[in-house]
């Protein structure tokens, strides 16, 4: 491993402390991730990446036992909205309910508030987004 | 991540893009009477009053409250910001109307207080749009190329609007500017390329794949048209200032128009190929009658090149007239007409159904409006460009009543459409 490697390697792991058990951490990196997928793969965790540039990756980190992220990028307006509201209705205790969306919802966000959920966005490069809904308030 | 702070009141309320959304077809139904009433004579010359009447209500009357409706609507989606004091949005739809009716009444006669009227009112209205949608705007949460070519128009439209407000004042007794002709061609390239056309490839960049599931516009595509058309948009102002060219080849008019072109170039060529090439590569290709719409306004969009270059060196005035129909009601109108019968059902459904699913059965977005009804208003806004096109070139009296009688048909159609949403969404069949 290099030495810039080395730097890459313990900045995702301290980043990982802060993860919660079902949570997504996302990463633009200079680097591929290489030899850290399969660490991290042998400890439980799903790791993707997608080089977006010459110098920049995309790295997705979900924890073990981080539900499956919904595609929804493919559908028809109101169909993601339709879909994200359907799922976050049926939402248990402190479940999450992650989507990958065609854009940033902005409209969706009053819907989710009304009902008493928490979300968090995340806009991808491709300006597609990553969202999580969590209950529990 | 981070989390939004949207809240409900930041929304604008289904009332406002509503509002100004049902005022077009009321003014497909003046334009359509216009037309009944004055014959062939408003298709003859575009310095006729009853033509500036006509042209005024197609883009006052019926471009200008459904693009107004859309960005009070789509700012607070695509920017993330929300449009302030939104409530402010009704007096602006009402001076907007109070400014159109004492135009149209000066035109046809009415007292020179009647432009005062139309100054005073159409001013307010302006300002009451432009300063707080040009604040949110100012402040986007989210930035792209959307944001950045509603910007570009709004900014336009404040150029257009000072524009034409001086240039009221030759209708309100004080004298038109001097110039008048090259003040004309600089007001028509700014507010056809600069707003309508600003304002359509902005927001086709995202309902288009929003709602058609189209192929996506690339990043730099978008920066390359963005930057043409604030070229074409920029230049014309230089000839303005230049002025006096009375030893050129051209006159000054046309060099204005020759300007334009990069703008043009972007509008009218490259943006709808490129729109066109991604409703082809569609993802699901589901049966959609508002693309019926996209499509025409599309191809409208593609004549409209050759058809100004004609009009700006051709004698016949007609030329003139042909290429202002087709730009309003070929072009804009056709996009903003399938835009209405796509975003209507889509705002009932989120303000009215959206927030009780998961708690009850709710209906389909597809079952707000039929699309029997979309594909009559189609047929009726096809035939009624295709009449006054063969008006205009045969200047017969009775193509332009029938060219008449089909707007206001158009306008009933719309009109029973919008309506037919707007109050018929509970009793929809759940799905």
């Amino acid at each position: 491993m290099q030495h810039g490697d080395v730097q890459f390697v313990d900045a995702v792991v301290q980043s990982l402390r802060t993860l919660s058990g079902d949570g997504v951490l996302k990463l633009l990196a200079t680097h591929e991730p290489g030899s850290l997928a399969v660490e991290l793969a042998a400890r439980g965790y799903r790791i993707t990446s997608c080089q977006r540039r010459e110098d920049a990756w995309d790295i997705e980190i979900s924890a073990p036992h981080t539900p499956n992220i919904a595609d929804l990028r493919d559908m028809e307006a109101p169909e993601p909205m339709h879909h994200v509201l359907t799922a976050a209705s049926l939402l248990e205790g402190s479940q999450t309910y992650f989507a990958r969306l065609p854009h940033v919802p902005h409209p969706l966000f009053p819907l989710l508030r009304e009902r008493g959920l928490r979300w968090w966005t995340h806009e991808e490069l491709d300006r597609t987004a990553l969202l999580a809904v969590r209950a529990g308030g | 991540m981070r989390t939004a702070g949207l809240s409900l009141e930041q929304a604008p309320p289904l009332s406002i893009p509503a509002g100004f959304f049902l005022a077009v077809p009321v003014s497909l139904l003046v334009a359509g009477c216009i037309l009944l009433f004055t014959g062939a004579e408003t298709f003859g010359n575009p310095w006729h009053p009853q033509t500036i009447a006509l042209a005024h209500v197609g883009t006052i009357g019926v471009l200008l409250p459904g693009m107004f409706g859309a960005l009070y609507q789509m700012i607070p989606v695509v920017a993330g910001a929300p449009v302030a004091a939104i409530r402010l949005a009704h007096g602006v739809q009402a001076f907007l109307l109070i400014g159109l009716a004492a135009f149209v009444w000066r035109m046809f006669g009415g007292p020179v207080f009647a432009m005062t009227l139309t100054s005073y009112s159409l001013g307010i209205a302006l300002l009451g749009f432009l300063l707080p949608v040009g604040w949110s705007l100012s402040r986007p949460a989210t930035r792209n190329e959307t944001t950045l070519g509603m910007r570009i128009a709004v900014i336009v439209l404040a150029a257009i609007t000072l524009m034409g407000l001086i240039m009221a004042q030759g209708y309100a007794g004080s004298g038109f500017p001097q110039g008048r002709f090259l003040w004309t061609q600089v007001h028509l390239t700014l507010a056809l390329l600069g707003w309508v056309g600003g304002l359509i490839m902005a927001v086709s960049w995202q309902v288009v794949p929003m709602f058609y599931l189209a192929g996506t516009t690339g990043t730099a595509s978008k920066r390359i048209l963005l930057g043409a058309l604030v070229t074409g948009l920029v230049l014309p102002f230089v000839v303005f200032i230049a002025g006096d060219l009375r030893d050129s080849v051209l006159s000054a008019t046309q060099w204005a128009a020759v300007a334009s072109m990069p703008a043009a170039l972007a509008v009218w060529v490259a943006h709808p190929l490129l729109t066109l090439q991604g409703l082809a590569k569609r993802k699901r290709r589901r049966s959609d009658a508002s693309l019926l719409f996209w499509r025409s306004g599309l191809i409208s969009a593609l004549l409209l090149l050759p058809m100004a270059v004609v009009a700006c060196t051709a004698d016949d005035a007609r030329w003139q007239v042909l290429f202002g129909w087709f730009a309003i009601w070929g072009w804009a109108g056709m996009i903003l007409h399938g835009m209405l019968t796509r975003i209507v059902p889509f705002l009932v459904w989120f303000h009215r159904v959206a927030p009780r699913i998961g708690k009850t059965k709710v209906v389909s977005i597809r079952s707000l409006l039929p699309q029997q009804r979309i594909k009559i208003g189609f047929a009726c806004h096809l035939v009624s460009l295709a009449l006054g096109a063969v008006a205009i070139v045969t200047q017969a009296d009775v193509v332009a009543g029938m060219t008449g009688v089909l707007l206001l048909a158009t306008g009933i159609s719309l009109s029973g459409s919008l309506v037919h949403v707007l109050t018929n969404s509970g009793r929809a069949v759940p799905e």
